[in-house]
């Protein structure tokens, strides 16, 4: 009789654990296992709009990859251009601004004078709406009702101001872009750093003081060192700038001019947005990023980690 | 003291940035119903006061029709003037108005999930092809054989031009069907500020070397305060009279063997309809290139509303725009500023008719259309909804309100007087043209290698900054689109050959 209640609470034991594991499973194999296998699925087919069907390329299998590499080995490539710039903002995060947010954290660290007003201002952009910083930005550069424009000329630099606009030439909307990333970069890269210099132990610091260490010395000899998981985990997540930047230059450039400033999630978006046969090539280019960029993750791991190795204290 | 100094510093932040926002409580007014003209409109007919809603007494027992459309450009009033009309003559029905300026873009992620679907969605030009590939679209063949008129009358596809009879067609499994309704037909030329224009007697110009003697004159006139141009750079400048250039130059013949596609040879230069596309781009750089400067400063730079928000403020005499203009900025526009079209002017290598006078051509941009899902709930009464908005009175009632017409043939002079200058400006550019749109289903068209300009979809900023600043010139670039025809003719045609295995 008791091996029956046993058996019983083990079946109800079962049956909880079923039903609460159930939900999640589905959830996986809908969101995640049919999703992702349906789009490498998508990237061996090609849409077939007299039949509104998606079919296999039976004698050529690898066609929509081989049209992908073509395009990006096409001279006036979109996609090779998309790929530019996306690196270019990837590594304007990771040699401008992370370096600039370590200095200026340290500033805050030591409690300069100023440094809670200066820590509102840096963290202002954060919790601001994406859109609503850009027309802002995009009306202080407006030639005629911007306030850029006049500062310039006040100060005899109208010359610098682009005949066309600030948007008008590739130049300038870089410019332009640079600014902003600037501008609204730091707040994140300022926590996450702040936070990780709050945690370096005092007693350390203070035996190196006694020592004679000077300022910047503190800050590449103790801190840089001691933060080194932070700034190896910040530069691992900045990676993910070049698949899936898209929305501030969306909004301020739209790309332009002419592409100059459009970035490789923007190229995505494009193909989504035409759909039909442009579904699978956006597949395609999803597929050929995990190819490419999963290897590049895994190494730029071990060489940050080796860099910037993470301490216990 | 000082920590209460920063906290101060943070509520005044905080409050400017909210200052922005409107709190609302209960349904929001909608400013366009403060605008409707009674006397079109049944006093037995009850519309909410955030205009979404309309009815005839009540709503009790009544099928709903739920129509989407984007809310920008013409605006809402000629939707809810005819949704007025329609629910007085049709009392089984109500009419819920919804609508979204991001309606167009959106629309295809709700055609495909079908879920909350609207009866009807007027959208503003897009890629219906799309649309009716997937099998979203209800077949409205049932529209267009119907008569709004009676029976001694026209059906509604006998209403339409030619050229916007070709445009209702798409197709779906290799056959044709009459899937999209086009609800307006927008009529382009170049804005210009009257109030300004008869202060300083400037003339209208008649031909393009008139024009640039007027823009000379304007800058003379003005001590250059005024430009004689603003344009939205950002959006592709709405430079719409290079293609009435091109129609000019080629005739409306040559464009539609244009859009035949049925060589590269199409695209060279030393011929029509190529060459007529060259002498278009050469007298747009007659205006707005590098060596001249009629342009207001940061032209480049503006999108479609800083670039008509600095032609309103006076800062330039006349925009490149369309009859949409006056609906789109009623509510910006300054007290006693009196707003007009001009058409586009005549090129030196216009065509001319046999009594020498020019042949005259007005172009119209991509169309808007009003499609019903397939999945609608109330298709039955979304397609009287369409019938019943072809009827000629109502067809008037639209040109009332949004100020352009729509693409039937139908005779607006019962209400002309009632129409406003503007309006009336942008109607004598249609008066006695032979209109031309972009539409065309060739292979190349549809599967996107070519079309107007071969590749690219703005071609004017490279023209405007000039080979000195890495631009182009105008036989360069139509060389250019030649050479890159003939090295990707054979392989589109492979390609196209492919997707129809």
């Amino acid at each position: 009789m008791n091996k029956r209640r046993l058996s019983k609470k083990k079946i109800g034991e079962i049956i909880f654990v079923i039903s609460l594991l159930l939900i999640p499973i589905i959830h996986f194999c809908v969101f995640n296992l049919y999703v992702n296998v349906s789009a490498i699925a998508l990237t061996f087919k090609t849409y077939k709009a007299n039949i509104n069907r998606y079919v296999w390329n039976s004698g050529d299998i690898f066609l929509n990859y081989r049209e992908m590499f073509r395009r990006f080995a096409e001279s006036d490539s979109g996609l090779a251009l998309s790929c530019r710039n996306s690196l270019i903002f990837t590594l304007l995060n990771d040699l401008v601004l992370l370096p600039l947010s370590v200095i200026l954290s340290y500033f805050l660290h030591k409690k300069i004078p100023g440094r809670l007003f200066f820590r509102v201002i840096f963290q202002l952009p954060s919790i601001i709406s994406v859109v609503v910083l850009v027309m802002v930005f995009r009306f202080m550069f407006d030639s005629t009702i911007g306030i850029v424009n006049p500062l310039l000329k006040a100060m005899n630099l109208g010359k610098i101001i682009p005949p066309y606009g600030w948007l008008s030439t590739e130049k300038s909307a870089w410019f332009l872009m640079i600014l902003y990333c600037i501008w609204v970069g730091f707040g994140g890269n300022v926590l996450l750093v702040s936070g990780a210099m709050a945690r370096v132990p005092n007693d350390l610091v203070e035996s190196a003081k006694m020592d004679g260490i000077g300022f910047w010395q503190e800050l590449i000899y103790i801190d840089i060192p001691l933060i080194g998981g932070t700034i190896s985990t910040m530069l691992l997540l900045s990676v993910q700038v070049f698949f899936s930047y898209f929305l501030p230059v969306q909004l301020l450039t739209n790309g332009g001019p002419n592409g100059a400033t459009q970035t490789l999630a923007m190229y995505s978006v494009k193909f989504i947005k035409g759909g039909g046969s442009d579904l699978t090539m956006a597949a395609t280019l999803g597929m050929i990023i995990t190819l490419i960029g999963t290897p590049l993750i895994i190494g730029f791991r071990r060489l940050f980690d080796k860099l910037f190795p993470s301490y216990e204290f | 003291m000082f920590k209460k100094a920063i906290s101060l510093i943070m509520l005044v932040l905080v409050i400017a940035m909210l200052a922005g926002c409107r709190i609302q409580f209960g349904d929001d007014e909608d400013e366009d119903t403060k605008t409707i003209a009674s006397q079109d409109i049944d006093e037995e007919v009850v519309i909410s006061p955030n205009g979404k809603e309309i009815y005839m007494s009540s709503k009790e027992g009544k099928k709903r029709l739920k129509i989407s459309y984007a809310n920008c450009g013409y605006g809402s009033t000629w939707l809810q003037v005819l949704s007025a009309n329609f629910v007085k003559e049709n009392p089984e029905y109500w009419i819920y108005l919804d609508g979204d300026p991001g309606l167009t873009e959106s629309v295809s992620t709700k055609l495909d999930t079908g879920i909350n679907l609207s009866d009807v969605y007027f959208l503003l030009a897009s890629n219906s092809l799309n649309y009716s590939r997937s099998g979203w679209l209800e077949d409205l063949a049932d529209v267009y054989n119907a008569k709004p008129d009676g029976e001694d009358g026209l059906t509604v596809y006998e209403k339409m031009p030619e050229k916007w009879q070709y445009h209702c067609w798409e197709p779906y499994l290799g056959e044709l069907h009459q899937y999209v309704y086009p609800w307006a037909r927008s009529l382009t030329g170049i804005a210009y500020n009257k109030t300004m224009f008869d202060k300083y007697g400037w003339q209208i110009p008649k031909t393009v070397n008139e024009l640039i003697a007027l823009c000379d004159q304007i800058k003379a006139d003005t001590d250059n305060k005024i430009a004689p141009f603003v344009y939205p750079g950002q959006v592709g400048g709405y430079f719409y009279m290079v293609y009435t250039w091109w129609l000019q130059s080629t005739g409306y013949d040559g464009v539609e063997e244009y859009f035949n596609f049925e060589s590269p040879e199409v695209f060279n230069p030393d011929k029509q309809p190529e060459k007529g596309k060259l002498e278009a781009l050469e007298a747009f750089v007659k205006l707005f290139g590098p060596d001249v400067d009629y342009s207001l400063e940061g032209s480049m730079s503006k999108n479609h509303i800083e670039a008509q928000i600095a032609f309103l403020r006076g800062e330039a005499a006349m925009i490149p725009n369309a009859s949409w203009l006056e609906s789109e900025m009623v509510n910006d526009m300054p007290e006693g500023f009196e707003l007009r079209l001009m058409e586009a002017p005549y090129i030196d290598t216009a065509r001319k008719n046999p009594d020498g006078t020019y042949e005259k051509y007005s172009f119209g941009c991509s169309p808007d259309y009003a499609i019903i899902p397939s999945g609608a709930p109330e298709k039955e009464g979304a397609k009287k909804f369409l019938i019943f908005i072809s009827r000629d009175d109502m067809l008037r009632l639209f040109t009332k309100y949004a100020g352009t017409l729509r693409p039937f043939n139908y005779d607006i002079t019962p209400i002309y007087d009632e129409l406003t200058e503007f309006t009336k400006s942008c109607i004598d550019i249609a008066k006695d043209s032979t209109f031309w749109l972009e539409t065309c289903r060739n292979d190349y068209y549809t599967h996107g290698y070519v079309q107007i300009f071969l590749n690219t979809t703005n071609p004017f900023p490279p023209l405007i900054f000039g080979p000195r600043s890495k631009g182009t010139t105008p036989i360069q670039f139509c060389l250019s689109e030649y050479q890159y025809a003939l090295d990707n003719w054979d392989r589109w045609t492979q390609e196209i050959a492919r997707s129809k295995e």
